[in-house]
């Protein structure tokens, strides 16, 4: 059974082409990650199969349920978690529960009952009675999943959910989202971390308002012929480091990090002695040197030629 | 019921946020009851008969320029702050409708209104305030409180769907209030507003609200033409509905879907 349906899904903000013919299939129960860079359409296609847009041609359906024509059922089945925090920061966390289960119309009592299941689920007994500008960053977003599955959500959708979170948070998230899922939830979420995609059991790359590709992570992973990673870290950057580098890329393409430059590299045991001597050469004294496996955003790279985080 | 449901809680939340913000509640009823103390010290060489009853006018143009900054500037600061949060957003993926969602700011905005036009009301008999007035005539001015009510709100509903920002709203909402307060004839005396002012106070659904009260309760010499002539009162409650109707539309389509 499909729980979200896109069918050369299209939307333009006049000349400016945002999508440019999605497709996709996101089955009941799934956990979906759709990764792409800032600007590559992801925030559009959530909004409009959360009914905040409309396409400019093509088909979008979530449960069965066109998000154009019947907007109100599919709002009734959605859960969704925009990317900024929406909780109102003056009331407690069980005020904004209650707030938003009287908004789906559940009486006081009833909303009070889902305020306190929800607030155990997301962990969060113990602050609901504090105020939500006490809460951290981590449990602010858990607050706001809680709002989302308020109506019985079968399908929740979340814009970049742990953007700002630091690396804890971000993991005790990913794990309380994982729980959601294993409970029948389908879960769509658009982000630009490979960590977070990591979590999911598809991604999908989206890169200029397209899918570029699509598939379990490891599947993506294995499948990409990368073998390893060398993060070399440089005091500075430029052609001349490069060039060198280049030479030891099997993928001829480098890509620059904060710190310095990622190498795809077959044979990182022989590579790393000769990039240190070849940059020592050029009075580039390499810093820190680490081999690692292949990520997402590695596999990302090399589909679309572009990093995921600029 | 559901909807019902949908109105009280936007009611609910929106009261709540609006008595802890300690500043924002103070400055409201401040304000007004700040003028309320110290205008009357310009009423030197007045009747005390007369000053009693200029202070019960008083009172109730304050009772309006409370009711003013609520709507015209609290609602607006306080959608524009939720615009900027992005609850708008999760609300249009709601089954919510805009409408009630309006409702429910609406009246939470009548409810501060009311809390402090007791407020200034109870300050203003402690000041010597007086009416001269029946019960006939303190209802239907308590009906011309609700146009000033309904028009400020609309007002307010309109700045937000047109000014981005808490801040930029809420100094908007500010502005507007003292324009309507010092050329709608509320704080200089009508007869002494030149012809286009005076235009302006009568057709300004709140200006001629609060001189119609004032005429009602506290005496018709202090305001200088009738107020409650059928034109008048009709083109107080049309200038009133068609504010708040804007108000509501341009709330419910700009607030709404273009965020």
């Amino acid at each position: 059974m499909t729980a979200i349906s896109v069918t050369g899904l299209h939307k333009s903000y006049g000349s400016l082409e945002v999508l440019r013919g999605v497709d996709l299939n996101v089955r009941r129960g799934e956990f979906y990650a759709l990764m792409g860079q800032n600007g590559s359409g992801k925030t559009t296609l959530i909004s409009i199969l959360t009914c905040n847009s409309r396409p400019t041609a093509g088909a979008a359906s979530v449960q069965g349920h066109d998000a154009v024509n019947e907007a109100y059922e599919v709002k009734k089945r959605i859960g969704y978690v925009p990317q900024e925090n929406f909780s109102c920061s003056t009331l407690t966390g069980r005020e904004n529960l209650i707030f938003f289960a009287r908004l789906y119309g559940f009486p006081r009592g009833e909303a009070e009952a889902l305020a306190s299941g929800l607030s155990e689920k997301m962990e969060l007994q113990d602050h609901s009675g504090k105020r939500v500008s006490e809460y951290s960053g981590g449990m602010r977003k858990r607050l706001e999943v809680a709002t989302a599955l308020l109506p019985g959500a079968d399908v929740l959708f979340l814009d970049e959910p742990t953007t700002g979170l630091d690396p804890s948070a971000r993991k005790d998230f990913l794990r309380m989202l994982k729980e959601v899922n294993s409970n029948g939830v389908t879960v769509f979420m658009v982000t630009h971390i490979g960590e977070d995609a990591e979590a999911a059991s598809r991604v999908g790359f989206m890169d200029e308002g397209r899918i570029m590709l699509e598939g379990d992570p490891e599947e993506l992973k294995n499948g990409s012929g990368l073998s390893n990673v060398i993060e070399v870290e440089t005091p500075r950057k430029g052609e001349d480091v490069e060039s060198i580098l280049m030479a030891f890329s099997s993928e001829r393409e480098l890509q620059e990090t904060d710190e310095g430059y990622r190498v795809f590299c077959e044979e990182p045991e022989e590579a790393l002695p000769a990039i240190v001597r070849a940059l020592d050469g050029i009075g580039c004294r390499a810093g820190r040197l680490e081999t690692r496996a292949p990520s997402l955003e590695d596999v990302f790279f090399k589909v679309t030629r572009k990093p995921l985080r600029s | 019921m559901m909807a019902m449901n949908v109105v009280l809680a936007v009611t609910g939340k929106s009261l709540r946020e609006f008595l802890r913000e300690r500043t924002v509640v103070f400055w409201t009823y401040a304000v007004p009851l700040f003028f309320l103390i110290v205008l009357p010290v310009m009423y030197g060489g007045v009747p005390a008969d007369v000053v009693s009853r200029l202070k019960g006018g008083l009172t109730l143009t304050m009772v309006t320029f409370l009711v003013m900054t609520a709507g015209q500037s609290n609602l607006p600061g306080s959608i524009a702050t939720d615009g900027e949060r992005g609850l708008y957003l999760k609300m249009a993926s709601m089954p919510v409708s805009p409408w009630l969602e309006g409702l429910g700011r609406i009246l939470a905005t009548t409810a501060t209104s009311i809390l402090g036009a007791l407020l200034i009301l109870v300050s203003g008999f402690i000041y010597g305030a007086s009416f001269d007035c029946g019960l006939k005539e303190a209802l239907w001015a308590m009906g011309f409180s609700l146009l000033t009510v309904v028009a400020s709100a609309g007002v307010g509903l309109i700045i937000a769907a047109f000014v981005r920002g808490e801040s930029a709203a809420t100094h908007t909402g500010v502005a507007l209030t003292l324009i309507t307060y010092f050329l709608g004839g509320m704080a200089l005396p009508y007869p002494q507003l030149p012809a286009v002012l005076q235009a302006f106070a009568r057709l300004h659904p709140v200006s001629s609200a609060n001189a119609a009260m004032v005429f009602l309760l506290a005496g018709e010499e202090f305001i200088g033409y009738n107020p409650l002539s059928a034109v008048q009162t009709a083109s107080s409650i049309v200038s009133t509905a068609l504010i708040f109707v804007v108000g509501m539309v341009s709330y419910s389509r700009f607030c709404w879907r273009r965020r």
